[in-house]
């Protein structure tokens, strides 16, 4: 039963101003989809940089830990 | 005075003798921070006053998970503002929204770094990221991961792009030369075409940060409340207890920053007075909301009808040890709401009246936020133990008042590379805006 509910939570709920904001940009009026494409890459970018960073951070904190 | 034309570039321009002194001592409380942060990486947890239940007579989670939980209240309430005032456009409340966007930012960086810093084995976050595919099926802490980082990419992209949209109006040749270079990054490409749906487009990221902050806004509180085996923190109502006091934290962190700003720079024209009666109104309402929650979370484990092991942990809190420290931060937080409630308009005319509720606000946050963190871990629940004890060591206060003067120090930097609000001419008054008033 726990092993479910993480997907609900994930899909049902963290994910939803995902959502909003992909449904939003890309059919909300004025329909610019340059524009909107700006706005996804800038939001994918800064993903992978926060993702990286923390992978950054582990292994730098793995060079300092000695044991 | 400056000129409302000015105004708002001020910050950018203006280096005193008193910013570079505070600067310099927190760059050295920085400094002393990094230091403890090795001392603990070369050493372990074994340099903090941490330890297991039980046998150890310890509590594992301490200041730091404390802390954690202060900065990203303070993060989701930051954001919440932020999406609120881009999502109803209200124009007036610009440089609110931009200092929300960059504390909210911060806010969220320092309580990441200090949960990874509370692991036995820092190195580790990267095994956090490989198993995340597992693990988010039914860790709330893989959610809480999840929510943090989503917090940061979404605040960072509205800080992006709103800076794209105030600085494409921007002359350029009045910029100082560091936020002129991040113009010409941050605008690379802009269309004046693209305006109306860039304004569109943060419109429905507004949208998108309100509802992150209602829904996964309660997930640290979660970390608490699925906790079956440990008393004082199961319970439903611990994501909406967290969520409550984020509110309350970052409407008072982010009000107190835009009064410093009103104060120090002359902000009259592009902060007037009746955006912080609004403020005002806000704190006073989570501030109520706050307490009552905080009321029914604390009821029922002093009923007669309450299990043991709560009750052990609501005498506590009511009467124990910490019993001070506990009215005391009650007493921060429910009088400046009764004063605000009662005399709001004639208090905020001074100019520094928020400040002086917003303070005692912030610290009874952080300190409910240790006990409800660190006291029901000292009363172990069905087990015969010892009550725990729990005195944070030298290494674990330098880091928590170290993460928050470097928070204060990259917000600093930040005001003199990020403009802190649109120039009045360029801020319309929206529809939406005309129809609140």
């Amino acid at each position: 039963m726990t092993t479910t509910i993480g997907i609900y939570v994930l899909f049902g709920i963290l994910l939803l101003p995902i959502y909003t904001v992909v449904a939003g940009w890309l059919l909300g009026e004025p329909r610019d989809f340059r524009t909107a494409g700006i706005g996804l890459g800038v939001m994918a970018a800064m993903a992978v940089f926060m993702i990286g960073s923390t992978a950054m951070m582990g292994i730098v904190f793995g060079l300092l830990t000695s044991f | 005075m400056a000129t409302s034309t000015d105004s708002v570039l001020e910050p950018l321009t203006t280096v005193s003798k008193k910013f570079i002194g505070l600067v310099v001592i927190l760059g050295i409380v920085a400094l002393v921070m990094l230091e403890a942060v090795v001392h603990q990486l070369r050493y372990g947890l074994v340099v903090t006053d941490l330890a297991s239940w039980g046998t150890q007579e310890g509590v594992t989670w301490g200041i730091y998970i404390g802390t954690f939980e202060w900065f990203a209240g303070m993060a989701v309430g930051s954001i919440a503002l932020v999406g609120y005032i881009r999502y109803r456009e209200l124009t007036r409340y610009d440089a609110v929204a931009r200092i929300g966007e960059v504390w909210g930012l911060i806010s969220g960086l320092s309580a990441a770094y200090l949960i990874v810093l509370d692991l036995g084995r820092p190195d580790r976050v990267l095994n956090i990221l490989t198993a995340w595919l597992v693990t988010v099926q039914y860790s709330p802490l893989a959610w809480d991961v999840t929510f943090v980082t989503a917090l940061l990419v979404m605040t960072s992209t509205m800080l992006i792009l709103s800076l794209r949209r105030d600085l494409s109006g921007m002359d350029a040749e009045e910029l100082p030369k560091q936020t002129k270079l991040l113009a010409q990054v941050l605008t690379v490409g802009y269309r004046s075409e693209e305006d109306e749906k860039l304004a569109s487009m943060l419109r429905w990221l507004g949208l998108a940060l309100l509802i992150l902050a209602f829904t996964g806004g309660m997930v640290p509180g979660w970390l608490l409340g699925v906790v079956g085996a440990q008393a004082g923190y199961y319970g439903g109502i611990a994501g909406v207890s967290f969520l409550a006091s984020g509110l309350l934290s970052g409407v008072a962190i982010v009000a107190l920053i835009a009064s410093l700003f009103r104060v120090l720079y002359g902000w009259e024209d592009v902060l007037p007075m009746d955006v912080f009666v609004g403020l005002g109104k806000a704190l006073t309402l989570f501030g109520f909301v706050y307490l009552v929650i905080l009321f029914n979370e604390i009821l029922p484990s002093l009923f007669p009808m309450a299990p043991l092991a709560e009750s052990r942990v609501g005498d506590a809190m009511l009467y124990g040890h910490f019993a001070t420290d506990f009215w005391l931060a009650m007493a921060a937080i429910a009088v400046p709401v009764v004063i605000l409630a009662a005399f709001r308009e004639r208090m905020l005319a001074s100019g520094l009246g928020i400040v002086l509720v917003s303070i005692p606000m912030l610290w009874g946050v952080f300190v409910k936020k240790q006990l409800t963190v660190i006291e029901p871990l000292m009363y172990p629940s069905g087990l015969p133990y010892e009550t725990g004890t729990y005195v944070p060591t030298l290494v674990e206060w330098v880091i928590v008042i170290g993460s928050i003067a470097v928070a204060i120090l990259m917000f600093l930097v930040a005001t003199k590379l990020v403009p802190m609000g649109r120039r009045p001419n360029e801020s319309r008054t929206t529809p939406t805006e005309v129809k609140d008033q």
